[in-house]
């Protein structure tokens, strides 16, 4: 498997110089494959999330660098950035992040409005997407009149529609129950074994012991403490 | 232009989500500009109606004043004015102000050798004895009689006197016509009890308009006891009234602070949470700053020009259909006395624009701007939820 992404002596300071500076992440150095399942695992406060976010592209290191593929994306501008969130990230997000009063099909149609695709094709690929996760009778349904496991799959489906190289998924079982949890690991697999990417940051041990989490960094007061492989 | 196409649509969509509030926000964005609107309509109408009516009227009209107040003038005079140089003719006019207490308004009666300008009679034809005379539109409906009915008015004597209706004028010509009964000029002296050597102006004809001015001076020289007044200084009075230096820049400027309320609540209540929230998940799973923003100025966009045309409407409506109900005793108040009067439509396309412009462009920069401070925002904090 080649190398995906390459970080290098990251930091993360928040606030920098303010009476309220906070050191997020100290020297972070890691190395995630192509095709590789990666959970980050810690305590609350210990920068997971910080991480993922560097590594998604939603936010710019301190110092330090984040190489994707052959670019720096820590020196990129906003712009390719947004491309980069856009064509080579698919996000699931802790909170799920829906927009509540969208239907099931807008919101998985969202990521893909800037792109080249019209309305027609953006509407099949969505609609594709969330036929793969039975939800294709539910399209006109608003998000909010969902159960949380079925506000899940719409996020995995939005995270899936533009076919992303790369999942990155921020606590995802912290809302649901182990059931759900479990759908959520197959989905995880079916996904990798498609190939994708996988990042996932979890305290949760019926993920990240797993047998599909194949590496995984432990963090503690923003520095990895910990590399276990399987 | 696809891409802005699609990110329309999405506008459009977020719009209907928030049907409530931005129907709220369209109803007092589009009464602010109906009520900035009927302000212009009505006073550019009025402006229309009031200078329209003066390209006929006389160049330079010679009045007495006595006691500082109009006075009736001798005839006399008018040779004095016929002598000096420039002067082609000078014509004595009667007429004089009429108050019905019937229907509790001012009519302005004048005699028929005085009648000046080209105005039309709707049907009929003009009054050709002492016991005939035409009537305004308006004197025609407050008073309901029509060709061939009789009017009846009552001297200062107290005595009536009865004039049978022989024309009616029309409807272009109300704000100069509408209070008006022409008579005959003797029945109309007979009626006043004028005497003959008197004459209420004297109107001026001249052969050179550039020397108006220089008569009217030489006028008030050799007859001090006169005020010649020029057809551009009746101009510059109806300006002084009706244009931005007066009501109208109050209205403006009133209507104005309106919307800057309005967009200032707006603005004040921000963009909430939940839009902040929608922001950064769009920027998280790939919009771009730019994207974000276009999605914002056509919502603003929307919204300000659907108000604006509404309101434009309304007021249109309101001024033009109605006569403009609640803005007329404000602006009218100095015709109170006359008889009701219907405004003919006349729009200053300029005013509107700027009135778009000075409403569209504001409201759209406090839709903007907020958007713009959390869409440059990275959107790292999507993540913590």
């Amino acid at each position: 498997m080649s190398q995906l992404i390459i970080v290098e002596r990251l930091h993360k300071i928040y606030h920098r110089h303010q009476p309220d500076e906070m050191t997020a992440l100290q020297d972070i150095s890691l190395q995630i494959l192509a095709g590789e399942v990666v959970a980050l695992t810690g305590p609350s406060g210990s920068g997971k999330t910080t991480l993922l976010s560097l590594l998604g592209c939603m936010s710019r290191p301190t110092s330090g660098s984040i190489q994707l593929r052959d670019s720096n994306v820590a020196k990129l501008p906003e712009r390719f950035l947004a491309k980069i969130r856009r064509e080579t990230f698919g996000f699931v997000f802790q909170q799920y992040n829906l927009v509540r009063d969208l239907s099931v099909l807008e919101n998985v149609m969202l990521p893909l409005y800037p792109s080249d695709q019209s309305l027609r094709e953006i509407k099949k690929a969505a609609t594709a997407v969330l036929d793969q996760f039975e939800l294709a009778g539910m399209l006109k349904k608003k998000v909010k009149q969902l159960s949380g496991g079925e506000q899940q799959r719409v996020a995995i489906a939005r995270a899936l529609v533009a076919d992303p190289e790369i999942i990155i998924a921020d606590e995802p079982t912290a809302h649901l129950d182990s059931e759900l949890a479990q759908d959520l690991l197959q989905i995880l697999a079916v996904l990798n074994a498609a190939g994708k990417t996988i990042v996932i940051a979890t305290h949760d041990p019926s993920i990240y012991q797993s047998s599909l989490v194949q590496r995984r960094f432990d963090l503690r007061h923003g520095r990895i403490v910990e590399e276990h492989s399987r | 232009m696809l891409r802005q196409l699609k990110i329309l649509e999405f506008t459009l969509s977020s719009l209907l989500r928030r049907k409530y509030k931005n129907l709220s926000l369209i109803t007092v964005y589009a009464f602010t500009i109906a009520t900035l609107g009927s302000v212009l309509f009505l006073t550019h109408a009025l402006k229309m109606e009031a200078t329209g009516s003066l390209t006929t009227a006389p160049e330079l009209v010679v009045q007495r004043v006595a006691a500082g107040r109009h006075d009736l003038i001798p005839t006399a005079y008018t040779e004095v004015i016929s002598k000096l140089p420039g002067v082609a003719s000078v014509t004595p006019r009667v007429w004089g102000y009429y108050y019905d207490s019937l229907i509790k308004a001012n009519l302005t009666l004048v005699g028929i050798s005085s009648y000046q300008g080209d105005l039309e009679l709707l049907e009929g034809r003009l009054p050709d004895n002492a016991e005939e005379c035409a009537i305004g539109r308006g004197v025609a409906i407050a008073f309901g009689p029509a060709i061939g009915d009789d009017l009846v008015l009552e001297d200062s004597g107290k005595s009536r006197t009865v004039f049978k209706i022989t024309g009616i004028f029309r409807a272009e010509s109300n704000l100069l016509t509408n209070d008006l009964v022409v008579l005959q000029e003797a029945a109309l002296r007979d009626f006043f009890s004028m005497d003959q050597k008197l004459a209420t102006d004297l109107v001026v004809q001249v052969h050179n308009q550039r020397e108006i001015k220089t008569l009217a001076k030489k006028i008030k020289y050799n007859l001090p006891d006169t005020r010649p007044i020029t057809r551009d200084e009746i101009l510059h009075t109806y300006d002084t009234l009706f244009n931005w230096r007066s009501g109208m820049m109050l209205a403006v400027a009133v209507a104005a602070l309106i919307s800057f309320c309005i967009l200032a609540w707006d603005k004040a209540t921000g963009i909430s949470a939940e839009e902040k929230q929608e922001i950064g998940v769009l920027k998280a799973i790939g919009w771009e700053t730019s994207d974000v923003l276009a999605v914002k100025f056509w919502e603003g966009t929307v919204i300000s020009l659907t108000s604006f045309v509404l309101g434009i409407l309304a007021a249109w409506i309101h001024v033009f259909a109605f006569g403009a109900p609640a803005l007329v005793p404000l602006l009218k108040g100095w015709s109170v006395l006359f008889p009701e009067f219907q405004l003919t439509p006349a729009v200053d396309f300029y005013q509107v624009f700027v009135l778009g412009f000075l409403t569209i462009v504001p409201y759209l920069a406090c839709t903007v701007i907020p958007s713009w401070k959390t869409a440059v925002t990275e959107p790292e904090y999507v993540m913590r939820g």
